[in-house]
């Protein structure tokens, strides 16, 4: 049986959350910095995989040797310039 | 011990409160006055922003170009760092006007989308068209823009 | 003052009508084509968005596991040729020689064990030497429905107590992956790849395709890739019966395919200036071969746990995953966090939790060390079994595979790096990966208590690349 002190003190909580996100997206129009403030998403090591041998012989190892395979993604961040 | 789901929703609303909590700045407008009755070419860059690197051997050209004629090219930085700015400066070697705007207060009052972003300002002071992103195969298409302005007659 | 809309990068709005437009173009051309020049993009040290340029990964992969067993090379490359207005063609090349000891399935026991694998079939022209890892060459009747040529088989023993291990394993490997993505119209990137990789007894085809698009001043961006996997399997000695003796008769079966089909949904998000976030959905459906023809499992007595028997071990023929990535990489200053973690669970029921955590140091503007850990926790899958009991049904499949048994895994490792320009960098990464599993279980019978019935590995392995950007 789910303990009821639980679910009441996770609501409001849940509603801050929610608030705070539509007030983030209303306000400055999107979530994230300004065009201008991506100075260090520019750099090459804050790319996704700035190493691709690298994340490719790691996979490669855990591939081998695990159950598990896979997960990451491709797209995405970087400067946003141009 | 409190529920962790409480803990993480609590530390997620903080974050974005935070995230958001962008100070009312005294944001200064750009004052072109000085300008008036010339074309600007408003450029908007940073050092870390490598078509901006492509962009200006272009404004260098125009400016030496055209300048005679009433060309402007204004250049607002925004890098963060100074040294990084005077760096690239030092490398694209030209005489253009640059303001520093390190906290980007101009450049929230022009809210553009892109990096680097130019605004094409004609001799009425008004904003005429703007060049999102700098591409070396779109030059022609810049310079007609600019050209137009300056050789327009009346507004 | 007036704020017109922005249209797509690179595009411009004009006002003014195309009359004076033209008119002003001849004028104009002269001039700007007199300061485009390639020479000064050379000159400078920039590779980025609006910059046609090349990137080059190399490296050198040596991997070693303890106690003999197994050991690869495997040099790369990838080539990454970046258009100046988002377009990419990367090409991938990768060799691999591995070699050394693999456990073969069956459990370790108080005697000596010999086990029976195939030779060579008449006409082939593969073989394994008898001086490989000491095997020994034996004579075999022919049995009638076989294949008559396999009268030899190759036989090697196991020591007492000791993990049974085949040393006589080989392999070489060599794969190729091209890519290529742009952007269309609106779309922020589409792309394809193909690859193809070769070894003596496996082959893989693999294609793609992927798309991504852009949102929020490029800080949002929504992926979606498809992948798909076209296997062959060509075992030496080929595909053996599932759960039926080991034995040196050369299979008539020769080969197996398998299928998988699968895609990949992210959502990147520039959460803040510092600040990079990646969260991916994952789904696979494989459907074939999916038991590895090498591997036994053993029958051992319901009392005395001495192993009687050897079978081959069978998988199911069709495998469903799922898996949810969520990684973030925070810069602060001279170091850059990067934590990630994966939940993933598949319809063998084998569920794990992967947590990994680099710290990226600069050590001025020539150097940079970075320490790194990961955990790994995964079930065990629904049909694995260190070994089989005598006298019980046999289930309709079974796999003492260390990879699917329950176990947790830790890597340490550490990076240095040297950015020798802006253009090239060396790094070297080294590493100790351990497993750790339950190697005596509380339903071990008879001998089987005092053996250690886990066969995950420890490893040791170092990477040496060279990174270098060119126009």
């Amino acid at each position: 049986m789910k303990s009821r002190t639980r679910t009441r003190g996770a609501r409001p909580l849940l509603l801050l959350l929610c608030l705070s996100a539509s007030g983030l997206c209303a306000s400055c129009s999107g979530i994230g910095p300004r065009p201008w403030e991506k100075d260090l998403m520019a750099k090459p090591e804050m790319a996704l995989t700035p190493y691709p041998l690298q994340t490719a012989a790691d996979e490669h190892i855990y591939f081998s040797k695990e159950a598990s395979s896979g997960g990451r993604g491709f797209a995405g961040g970087g400067c946003g310039c141009n | 011990m409190a529920h962790p789901v409480k803990l993480l929703a609590t530390a997620a609303s903080l974050a974005i409160l935070f995230t958001c909590s962008i100070s009312s700045s005294q944001a200064a407008p750009l004052d072109l006055s000085a300008y008036r009755g010339k074309v600007v070419y408003l450029d908007f860059w940073a050092s870390w922003c490598t078509p901006c690197h492509l962009s200006f051997p272009w404004m260098n050209e125009i400016q030496r170009q055209y300048g005679p004629e009433g060309l402007a090219v204004v250049t607002v930085n925004l890098d963060r760092d100074r040294k990084a700015a005077d760096a690239f400066l030092a490398e694209n070697k030209g005489a253009l006007e640059v303001v520093y705007d390190p906290k980007g207060d101009i450049a929230k009052q022009y809210n553009f989308r892109d990096m680097p972003t130019a605004y094409l300002i004609g001799r009425d002071g008004k904003v005429h068209a703007m060049h999102s992103g700098f591409l070396v195969s779109q030059e022609n298409s810049y310079l007609t823009d600019v050209l137009a302005l300056l050789r327009q007659k009346g507004q | 003052m007036q704020l017109k809309k922005r249209k797509k990068a690179g595009r411009v709005r004009r006002t003014l009508s195309a009359a004076s437009a033209t008119l002003l173009v001849a004028t104009g051309t002269a001039a700007a084509q007199d300061y485009y020049g390639y020479g000064l993009e050379k000159r400078n040290d920039n590779f980025g968005p609006g910059i046609a340029y090349t990137q080059m990964d190399s490296a050198l992969l040596v991997y070693q596991e303890s106690g003999g067993r197994v050991q690869a090379t495997e040099p790369s490359l990838n080539l990454a040729v970046h258009g100046a207005t988002g377009e990419q063609l990367t090409v991938d090349l990768i060799a691999d020689a591995v070699s050394g000891a693999t456990p073969n399935g069956a459990v370790p026991s108080d005697r000596i064990q010999t086990f029976l694998t195939p030779l060579k079939a008449q006409g082939s022209s593969t073989t394994v030497t008898s001086a490989s890892g000491g095997s020994t060459i034996i004579q075999l009747p022919p049995t009638p429905g076989q294949i008559a040529a396999a009268a030899q088989g190759r036989q090697y023993t196991t020591a007492a107590n000791t993990l049974p291990m085949d040393k006589g394993f080989r392999d070489h490997r060599a794969g190729l992956t091209l890519g290529w993505s742009q952007p269309i119209g609106p779309i922020s990137d589409v792309g394809i790849s193909g690859g193809y990789s070769l070894e003596t007894d496996y082959q893989s085809i693999t294609a793609g395709l992927r798309t991504a698009q852009n949102f929020n001043s490029d800080n949002t961006t929504v992926s979606l890739a498809l992948n798909s996997e076209f296997d062959t399997s060509s075992p030496f000695g080929g595909i053996p019966t599932p759960l039926t003796a080991m034995n040196a008769q050369w299979k008539t079966v020769t080969s197996r395919n398998k299928t998988q089909l699968g895609f990949v949904l992210g959502l990147t998000e520039v959460v803040t200036r510092n600040w990079l976030m990646q969260l991916n959905y994952s789904y696979d459906a494989q459907s074939g071969y999916e038991t590895d023809p090498y591997r036994v499992i053993s029958v051992v007595d319901a009392v005395s746990g001495e192993p009687t028997s050897t079978l081959y071990e069978s998988r199911p023929g069709k495998r469903q995953s799922q898996s949810v990535y969520w990684e973030n990489k925070f810069e602060f200053g001279p170091s850059l966090t990067d934590i990630s973690i994966r939940y993933f669970k598949d319809s063998w029921h084998v569920t794990s939790k992967t947590a990994e955590l680099s710290e990226r140091i600069n050590l001025g503007r020539s150097m940079y060390v970075e320490p790194n850990v990961r955990w790994y926790q995964q079930s065990a899958a629904d049909f694995f079994q260190n070994y089989l009991v005598g006298g019980q049904t046999l289930p309709a499949y079974a796999s003492s595979d260390p990879r699917l048994s329950k176990f947790t895994g830790l890597t340490y490792g550490a990076k240095v790096g040297f950015p020798l320009s802006a253009r090239t960098e060396i790094y070297l990464r080294g590493g100790y990966y351990q497993q750790t599993g339950n190697g005596h279980p509380a339903t071990a019978i008879g001998q089987l208590k005092t053996q250690d019935l886990f066969a995950g590995n420890k490893s040791v392995f170092g990477l040496f690349g060279f990174q270098w950007k060119f126009h």
